[in-house]
């Protein structure tokens, strides 16, 4: 699941150092968003380029964790899985065949990697889970926010879209039961 | 590796044979990975006992050593491969006479 054996010089094979770079990561992420309002506030009524910069390097080290692309240090998480088999090459030239057939051998994912992709999404969800829960109930409670300004309605939805969407994805996709005999 | 050594099974809970059957056949992590379409860093996981396999890569892996799944994975410690083919543990001498 994880593309490169170190990154920036740091080893990545020890989950200890791995560690250490993610708590970097979530402070350095922490900081940029620390500093974007107040950049934002400074420089209101002039073009924001500083504000701007800083969004791009959020972006740029929200990309270098990877699992959304192919340049991180995550593998993408998009990859083909041993469930779908083999891509439709219809209607490509042999040269673009052979470079899909080698860009899908590289990002394929195995079973292991398919079985950590979908357990590391559900820790995340269950885990917004418990932040959106309070989130909500704060926003809808105090007006001061502004957030109300959004629509109640919406806000609502999107907590009630967050509980109840995998079961029902698990409702849509399981298959047909027996009856018991 | 928990191949007949006192080692624990890993977060699997599962005793496997995988580097023993890859060393005594020479092949390499990427070699068996290339064999098993998985990457080589399952192969790893595997052979740690980190990661327990589907029953579909673990009869892969007994067909791939021509050898019954049971002979590979395992719930309980293994005893050495040498062990098992000389039949008992090697005793002392002197209290055999």
């Amino acid at each position: 699941m994880i593309n490169k054996r170190s990154f920036l010089g740091i080893p990545l094979a020890r989950r200890r150092t791995r560690r250490w770079l993610v708590v970097g990561f979530w402070v350095l992420l922490i900081a940029v968003a620390a500093l974007f309002p107040l950049l934002l506030r400074i420089y209101a009524k002039s073009f924001v380029l500083p504000a701007e910069l800083t969004l791009l390097f959020a972006f740029f080290l929200t990309t270098l964790l990877g699992g959304d692309g192919q340049k991180g240090i995550v593998r993408d998480f998009h990859g083909r899985t041993p469930e779908e088999g083999p891509a439709d090459y219809t209607f490509m030239t042999p040269e673009d065949i052979a470079a899909h057939k080698q860009a899908d051998k590289e990002n394929r994912l195995d079973e292991r990697e398919v079985n950590r992709r979908n357990a590391v999404h559900y820790k995340a969800y269950s885990a917004l889970n418990w932040i959106a829960v309070p989130l909500v109930l704060v926003a809808v409670a105090d007006r001061s926010l502004g957030l109300v300004d959004l629509g109640q309605s919406m806000i609502l939805l999107f907590l009630f879209i967050i509980q109840a969407l995998p079961q029902s994805i698990l409702l849509w996709t399981e298959p047909d039961m027996e009856e018991p005999q | 590796m928990s191949s007949g050594s006192d080692k624990g099974p890993g977060e699997s809970g599962l005793y496997n044979r995988i580097a023993v059957l890859r060393a005594e056949r020479g092949i390499s992590h990427q070699d068996l990975a290339d064999a098993m379409e998985v990457n080589y860093q399952t192969i790893g996981f595997l052979e740690r006992g980190d990661y327990s396999p589907s029953l579909k890569l673990a009869l892969s892996l007994a067909e791939y050593f021509s050898l019954p799944v049971e002979a590979i994975f395992s719930r309980k410690p293994f005893q050495p491969l040498s062990q098992q083919v000389y039949g008992t543990k090697h005793s002392d001498p002197e209290k055999q006479s």
